[in-house]
């Protein structure tokens, strides 16, 4: 019974704690179990705190048997990617670069905070890509596997914090998505992933250092346990001068709204672009006929400038990033980074100021572009990704040759950068298997703010198409590894 | 045009005291020549419309919907 509670959605687990029909104990030491078993080969967490998660469960326990139920998060686990601060854990960032007394977490996290209000437990901090920066190559605390087959990349940045939901080893997780770092590897690991839109969930307590763009966004087994995750940690923070006033409203509550006459559109550039493979291409276009079966209409619309997110966002964000990290470690602990994570920084931080201007001037053009589009329509969508994952050693970011780097660096992001570029709101969420069984996705995104409207057409798709169903059977997956 | 070059990509990593070693140089100015060659492109299509606005960062809550 225990590890049949993980298969779980975070809504029945909800039910079952708050009827008392099974205590936030049962659940904690279920995915302990999980974690304990697989973790050495996945390597989805850096730092796990039992004692402490199974002392919360049994307080949540005496608390809900009291009558204090405090909500459907009460006594549900999470795993959070160990780029925010939560007390009484190392904030690691994942790297060599810091010393253990650069690591003692100085407060909790806004978002930490808000879901201790909501009674969810800790059980700890998740991996990720050096800094949350993405092109890590060798892993500080161990290379993160894909569950659905641990030969391939489980995507970046936010890379325990995809895996962990999908090998069910917490109900959800909060990742952080700057360029594609919640959506990518709720892709790669057939999990849902949102991207708020910005302002729309406090960043204080988090390290990130790409102030136009960083996002903090929940990734969970299904869309309902996403929206409920995103109601808890939604709205303003005076610590957090970016964070908007603006009401958040209920996400969960217009979950099951009929999308029979929603306007969608195709951004085409993306979804039929010569770079989309033509199995993904194929998948896609099966998930618009579910969509039009709901009652959707499907149009197409045309983003040509989409396609200079990627650069744009390396010769911005990146060299804002930059503009920290030489003054803080790059000069005196050169050495200390992985090797990919500090010549892309290395690199960014000659970007001069004149091309950062410039940039910044593109971006408005490009973002005004991908807004107008969002004005016209319900939901943009596409893939997420424009092809399946590869091997762990394919996806890694060696730059050898320029024409190979092109290749690599627009194929893993001209998906998702559109969408962060112009700070939009954005969910990936399953739509099917690429012909080794790995993780296929569809993207929606809307006007800003409305979150709503995305979670309401993500889950009327994920319902009919039936996706969120299936999850890796581990022992079958990793059995050789 | 920006034009990158290896003793450009030196000079300034001098420059600014990151103590990148010589067998990094390469990766270093290949990312630097990707990014420029694409930002060349971007000002070639964009430029003129590029010089009408400012570059305001996307932050919210300053716009509204």
């Amino acid at each position: 019974m225990s590890d049949e509670l993980t298969v779980l959605s975070g809504g029945e687990q909800a039910e079952l704690i708050r009827t008392r029909k099974i205590s936030p104990v049962d659940l904690v030491t279920a995915y302990l179990a999980r974690i304990d078993k697989w973790d050495g080969v996945l390597r989805a967490w850096i730092t796990v705190d039992g004692d402490r998660a199974l002392a919360a469960a049994r307080m949540a326990e005496k608390d809900i048997a009291a009558g204090n139920y405090r909500g459907p998060l009460h006594g549900i686990p999470y795993g959070v990617k160990d780029q925010m601060h939560a007390l009484g854990f190392p904030t690691t960032l994942a790297t060599k670069v810091l010393d253990p007394e650069e690591m003692v977490a100085p407060c909790n996290a806004a978002v930490i905070e808000r879901l201790e209000a909501a009674g969810a437990i800790l059980l700890g901090k998740q991996n990720l890509h050096e800094f949350g920066k993405g092109g890590t190559i060798g892993f500080a605390y161990g290379q993160p596997r894909n569950p659905w087959n641990p030969a391939y990349s489980a995507s970046s940045s936010s890379t325990g914090s995809g895996i962990a939901p999908s090998a069910r080893m917490c109900t959800f997780s909060l990742g952080e998505d700057t360029g594609g770092s919640v959506r990518g590897p709720a892709a790669l690991n057939g999990v849902v992933g949102l991207r708020p839109t910005y302002g729309r969930v406090s960043r204080f307590g988090a390290e990130m250092e790409a102030y136009t763009t960083d996002t903090i966004g929940p990734l969970a087994r299904n869309v309902a346990d996403v929206a409920q995750v995103m109601e808890a940690i939604a709205g303003h923070d005076p610590r957090d001068p970016l964070t908007s006033t603006r009401d958040v409203g209920s996400y969960v509550a217009g979950l099951e709204h009929s999308i029979k006459g929603k306007r969608l559109a195709v951004v085409r550039e993306i979804a039929w672009g010569s770079g989309t493979t033509d199995e993904v291409k194929t998948v896609f276009a099966s998930a618009l006929d579910v969509l039009r079966s709901l009652g959707a209409v499907i149009e197409e619309v045309s983003l040509p400038l989409a396609l200079y997110a990627v650069p744009l966002q390396l010769l911005s964000t990146d060299a804002d990033v930059a503009a920290t990290f030489v003054k803080k470690y790059l000069r005196d602990r050169y050495d200390r980074f992985d090797v990919g994570t500090r010549t892309r920084l290395a690199a960014s931080s000659l970007i001069p100021a004149t091309v950062y201007n410039r940039a910044m001037r593109a971006r408005v053009i490009v973002r005004n572009q991908v807004l107008e589009a969002t004005r016209q329509y319900d939901a943009l969508v596409c893939p997420t990704m424009i092809r399946a994952t590869k091997p762990i050693e394919q996806e890694q970011e060696r730059i050898e040759s320029s024409d190979d780097a092109v290749v690599r660096l627009m194929e893993r992001r001209i998906g998702v950068y559109p969408f962060s570029l112009a700070n939009v709101p954005a969910i990936s969420v399953p739509m099917g298997f690429s012909k080794e069984g790995l993780p296929l996705a569809i993207q929606f995104a809307a006007k800003p703010f409305d979150e709503a409207t995305l979670f309401n057409v993500a889950h009327a798709y994920e319902r009919a198409a039936g996706w969120w169903r299936s999850l890796p059977d581990l022992d079958r997956t990793l059995a050789a590894a | 045009m920006m034009q990158v070059t290896e003793e450009y990509v030196r000079a300034a990593l001098a420059f600014q005291g990151v103590p990148v070693p010589e067998s990094e140089i390469q990766n270093v100015f290949l990312r630097l020549s990707l990014w420029m060659k694409a930002f060349n492109e971007i000002e070639a299509t964009l430029g003129a419309q590029m010089d009408d606005v400012d570059p305001i960062p996307p932050v919210y809550p300053h716009e509204v919907f």
